[in-house]
């Protein structure tokens, strides 16, 4: 019996060698930052929220861990704050995290299981007090903001996406997107009077990304297949709900700053990634390059902040680094990195 | 008399070719049967009293106890379990059964875990110096390979024998099997059946931040059975042999778990035929064998809450292959010796997925080489082959052909009277691109170029006498070994576009000691005791600019080993096994957040032989796996089970 007690410790000593945790950083006050949110890799279970301080550029990870004393979940899509509550919506473990804005503490975890299918909430927009979450299994669902329940389901196209809203209508990106190659192409209208389904306007294939500008009209990405079919900005009329414009650049991702855009876009004859500045109210790019991105690997998102007139990019890095979150001023010009977590890509701003 | 001469004549070959460099005369035995197998030695392999000893589930729980292996399971009976050797990744490893390699060209991967260990009576690594010339060459060229043996499928005890199984374990699992054998000298004759069953859903405690919740594993059932015949004759200095094995499997698979989603309803569904055959000529001073192997794999993977179509996803996926070769040994005098041999492996896929490829693949091997013994104590091997593949798709581009040449050469010197023994080698070879690589929807990337790998080895063994009472084995081996453009599957424009790329380039820095020993103390009593402990560095070298230069590849623990303690008294023996991980990455950037525990598993097994009348054995075993209930995972997300029993009676008949 001894020798089997020698034996299994000298095991023990084996196996436990190299182990290293690191303390964690704990930020006192959630204010004048970036609350980012880090997608994680799927089936790691390791979304993550993390958040730098703009007052003396700490960083602390595994903020949502830190405050509840357990994990996200996996794969972080989407992240928005309405009211005095933050909603986090969860995509492969199929919930909405609804955390109170000032302490991050949770308020309610809303389970999106239709039975036994998950769901697989994909983003979240808000209007007159209620929710919207694209869901991949094709609806939109309709949350209460104040009671945190699920009021109703919106059918729209398959894997919906992208969400916007303008003139008391939402938008809804339907992308297909887990159907390759026969994805879907079109962008379902709602109408938030009557929460029906009114239209689905055929946009190309693949829609992802939706923004609405300040005059009424909605941009939305169409991804294309990723080989044949390139991905394309197409401009729709609020109105009308109809399709205007096509913009014959390779735009994967469309980014508000002050009443414009900043677009990210692939430029062939360079052979890289641009940010460019479109002017919503020409309809036109403005400046081609309108910052350099040589600090930045993998743009996985791009966000303007106007507290503080400062752009933020979340670098992905190759996607299974951790990221980081790059500051550049309103010139475009790069500051400073932060280093966060795994898939850095949306980010709430804190004043 | 003429089997003993033509036994020694190739035992003073090949004692300079054993792992570790020379091994003393007795320590090794030599059989002549019709396997390729011309040696075996009793420490480096695991024996079937040692398979016996070890109670395993399948042919991984056999393989991780051996040197440099690296396990990757996801658990469950049946569950997907893969080997890499040495840091170079599991589609580097082939797997050889009764010498007729198992073959994947889909996703280049056999599941260990649904080879079953009940029939198996040998099994060892050649993944260090490759000695045996009449295997495939597809294996001899390989990485590494691992070779196994089978009751059913060579010569045994002459006479009529049976074997019959029945087991009963947690999670409601079950199994039998049965053999029965006729050999002579001049026939053998055989057929066997087993069933394997397991509903699978075993608890475990789910830990999450702070919090702790009690689990069940489910969608784990798992349902397999297999046949097979086999025959085979000996005529004057030939034997031949003709086989044919059939395998079905169908099981849930559990997945991934997913925090607050734990539900999956995926399944899959196989079907494997096989039909083998061989002829080994055994002549004075020339030994042939021509070998064929036809195989058939039919897939079936549904997964009816997939969100992409209306009925969710069904898809089959046959992947055909036929293997053809030829290998030859000519002994010019004791001393100088040539190998030469040629292997043809053909296959295909078909997918019943829309827009997927239709690839074909010719993979031509040609092996020749020459083992030289010069001043009674120094061995030279010179290798070089050649492997030429031609790739078509039916249904679009083709990827483009390959041609290699790849060098082998060792170097073996021995020691005082045999004990001591030295190798050194150095091998370089090549891993294909499989087809989901090369051609799976989205994913596949047709611009794959092969992963290459270098590896330098020096080892260096001792052999106590076993005369005495006492007796023990020692080896101690370093390797240098480095993976060129190894194929991941890495996001590219974003994280629903993945593909598959030539990105990361590895070195890994080991070693590996092993210490095998047997005390007999009485006629009656024996203890044996067998330790091994493995060092892996193997560190990402591909760009000092990433985050992840020189850190530990993802799922590759620094350190593993088994001890293991056995006791035998007459018919009752008494094992415990130890097998342990360190820490690993779930991903290849070393930071607390992507860690995954070590692991130690133990496994405390006993069996007892009632020997009846007239050769008849009755055997009972049980065994407590996991005996300290460890909550662990391989990969992370993927939950091993906990402590669990198997009760197991057998009966066998010579």
């Amino acid at each position: 019996m001894r020798l089997i007690k020698f034996l299994s410790c000298l095991c023990l000593l084996l196996y436990s060698c190299g182990k290293n945790n690191e303390p964690p950083i704990e930020t006192e006050s959630i204010s004048n930052g970036a609350l980012v949110l880090c997608e994680g890799l799927f089936q790691q279970n390791n979304a993550q929220l993390s958040f730098v301080s703009f007052n003396n550029n700490q960083i602390e990870n595994n903020v949502f861990l830190n405050r509840n004393g357990r994990q996200l979940g996996d794969t972080g899509n989407d992240i928005k704050k309405y009211g005095n509550k933050i909603y986090i919506v969860v995509n492969v473990s199929s919930t909405i995290e609804v955390l109170d804005a000032n302490t991050l503490s949770s308020i309610k975890q809303i389970s999106m299981m239709n039975g036994n299918t998950a769901k697989q909430p994909r983003a979240i927009v808000f209007h007159g007090g209620l929710a919207f979450v694209s869901c991949f299994d094709g609806y939109v669902d309709v949350i209460d903001t104040t009671s945190l329940s699920i009021n109703s389901r919106i059918q729209v196209g398959s894997n919906p996406d992208g969400l916007a809203i303008a003139n008391n209508k939402l938008y809804v990106g339907n992308s297909g997107g887990l159907n390759s190659p026969l994805m879907d192409s079109t962008v379902s209208v709602i109408d938030l009077n009557t929460l029906q389904e009114i239209k689905k306007i055929t946009v190309g294939m693949n829609p992802g990304t939706i923004q609405a500008d300040p005059f009424g009209d909605i941009y939305v990405v169409t991804r294309g297949n990723y080989t044949s079919i390139p991905s394309r900005m197409k401009r729709l009329n609020s109105v009308s709900d109809s399709l205007e414009q096509t913009f014959d650049l390779d735009i994967s991702g469309i980014s508000s700053f002050n009443n414009d855009f900043l677009v990210t876009y692939y430029d062939f004859t360079s052979s890289q990634n641009n940010v460019g500045l479109f002017n919503t109210y020409t309809e036109e790019l403005e400046l081609d390059s309108f910052m350099p991105l040589e600090e930045v690997e993998t743009l996985y998102g791009l966000h303007y902040n106007p507290s503080n007139n400062k752009i933020y990019i979340s670098d992905a890095m190759n996607y299974t680094n951790t990221g980081y979150l790059r500051e550049y001023d309103a010139e475009g010009s790069y500051l400073q990195s932060f280093h966060v977590g795994l898939n850095p890509s949306k980010v709430l701003f804190y004043e | 008399m003429k089997l003993v001469i033509i036994s020694c004549l190739w035992f003073g070959i090949h004692c300079f070719g054993q792992q570790g460099g020379i091994q003393e005369i007795n320590e090794v035995t030599y059989t002549y049967t019709l396997d390729t197998f011309n040696a075996k030695n009793v420490w480096e392999g695991l024996n079937a009293e040692k398979i016996e000893s070890l109670q395993a589930n399948d042919a991984a729980d056999l393989i991780q106890k051996l040197t440099s292996t690296n396990i990757r399971s996801y658990g469950g009976l049946g569950g997907l379990k893969t080997v890499s050797s040495r840091g170079l990744g599991a589609n580097h490893s082939i797997i050889v059964a009764d010498g007729f390699g198992i073959n994947n060209t889909q996703n280049g991967q056999v599941n260990l875990g649904q080879i079953h260990a009940d029939n198996i009576s040998y099994i060892r690594s050649d993944s260090d110096e490759k000695t045996q010339f009449l295997q495939p060459i597809s294996a001899q060229v390989s990485g590494s390979h691992f070779s196994l043996e089978t009751f059913e499928n060579n010569f045994g005890a002459d006479g009529f024998q049976f074997r019959l199984q029945g087991k009963q374990g947690s999670f409601n699992q079950m199994g039998t099997y049965s053999a029965a054998k006729f050999s002579s000298k001049k026939v053998l004759l055989s057929a066997h059946g087993s069933i394997r069953k397991s509903d699978g859903n075993y608890p475990f405690t789910l830990t999450n931040g702070s919090q702790n919740s009690e689990e069940t594993r489910t969608n784990n059932d798992y349902l397999d059975y297999s046949f097979g015949l086999t025959g085979g004759f000996k005529f004057g200095n030939s034997v031949f042999r003709l086989g044919y094995l059939q395998k079905e499997f169908d099981q849930g698979l559990p997945g991934a778990v997913i925090l607050y989603n734990n539900f999956t309803d995926e399944r899959m569904e196989r079907i494997d035929q096989n039909l083998f055959g061989d002829h080994v000529f055994k002549g004075k001073k020339t030994t042939f064998r021509s070998f064929f192997k036809m195989n058939k794999n039919q897939m079936r993977y549904t997964d009816p809450d997939y969100l992409g179509q209306d009925n969710g996803i069904d898809i089959t996926y046959q992947n055909e292959s036929l293997q053809l070769g030829v290998a030859v040994e000519h002994i010019f005098k004791n001393d100088l010796k040539i190998h030469f041999g040629a292997e043809e492996v053909l296959s295909n896929l078909i997918v019943s997925d829309i827009g997927f490829s239709k690839p074909n693949r010719m993979h031509h091997f040609g092996i020749v080489g020459l083992n030289y013994i010069f001043l009674k104590k120094y061995g030279l091997t010179l290798q070089l082959s050649e492997q030429f593949i031609e790739e078509n798709n039916k249904a679009g581009v083709s990827a483009e052909n390959q041609f290699k040449i790849n060098p082998y050469i060792a170097f073996s010197a021995k020691e005082g009277k045999h004990k001591f023994g030295h190798t050194i080698w150095y091998r370089n070879s090549f891993r294909m691109p499989t087809f989901n690589e090369l051609y799976y929807n989205n994913i596949g990337n047709l611009n794959l170029e092969p992963e290459q790998a270098h590896q330098f080895n020096y080892a260096w063994s001792f052999s106590s006498s076993n005369k005495r009472k006492f007796h023990f084995y020692l080896r101690n081996t370093f390797y240098l070994n480095f993976v060129d453009e190894k194929i991941v599957a890495i996001p590219t424009k974003n994280l629903f576009t993945w593909s598959m790329q030539n990105v990361e380039n590895v070195r890994i820095l080991g070693g590996d000691l092993k210490f095998g020993s047997k005390f007999n103390t009485t006629k009656d009593l024996s203890f044996s005791l067998d330790l091994n402990y493995s060092n892996q560095n193997a560190i990402d070298i591909s760009d000092p600019n990433s985050p992840t230069f020189k850190n530990q590849i993802a799922y590759m623990p620094v350190h593993s080993g088994n001890i293991d303690l056995s006791i035998r008294y007459k018919d009752l023996g008494i094992t415990i096994s130890n097998y342990a991980n360190s820490l690993r990455y779930a991903l290849n950037e070393n930071i607390t957040a992507n860690q995954v525990d070590g692991f130690l598993i133990s496994t405390l097994s006993s069996h007892y032989t009632l020997k009846l009348r007239n050769k008849n054995k009755l055997t009972f075993r049980f065994t407590v796996k996991n005996l300290f209930d460890s909550q662990y995972a391989v990969i992370r997300s993927f939950v091993m089970p906990g402590r669990n029993y198997i009760i197991v009676m057998k009966y066998a008949f010579n």
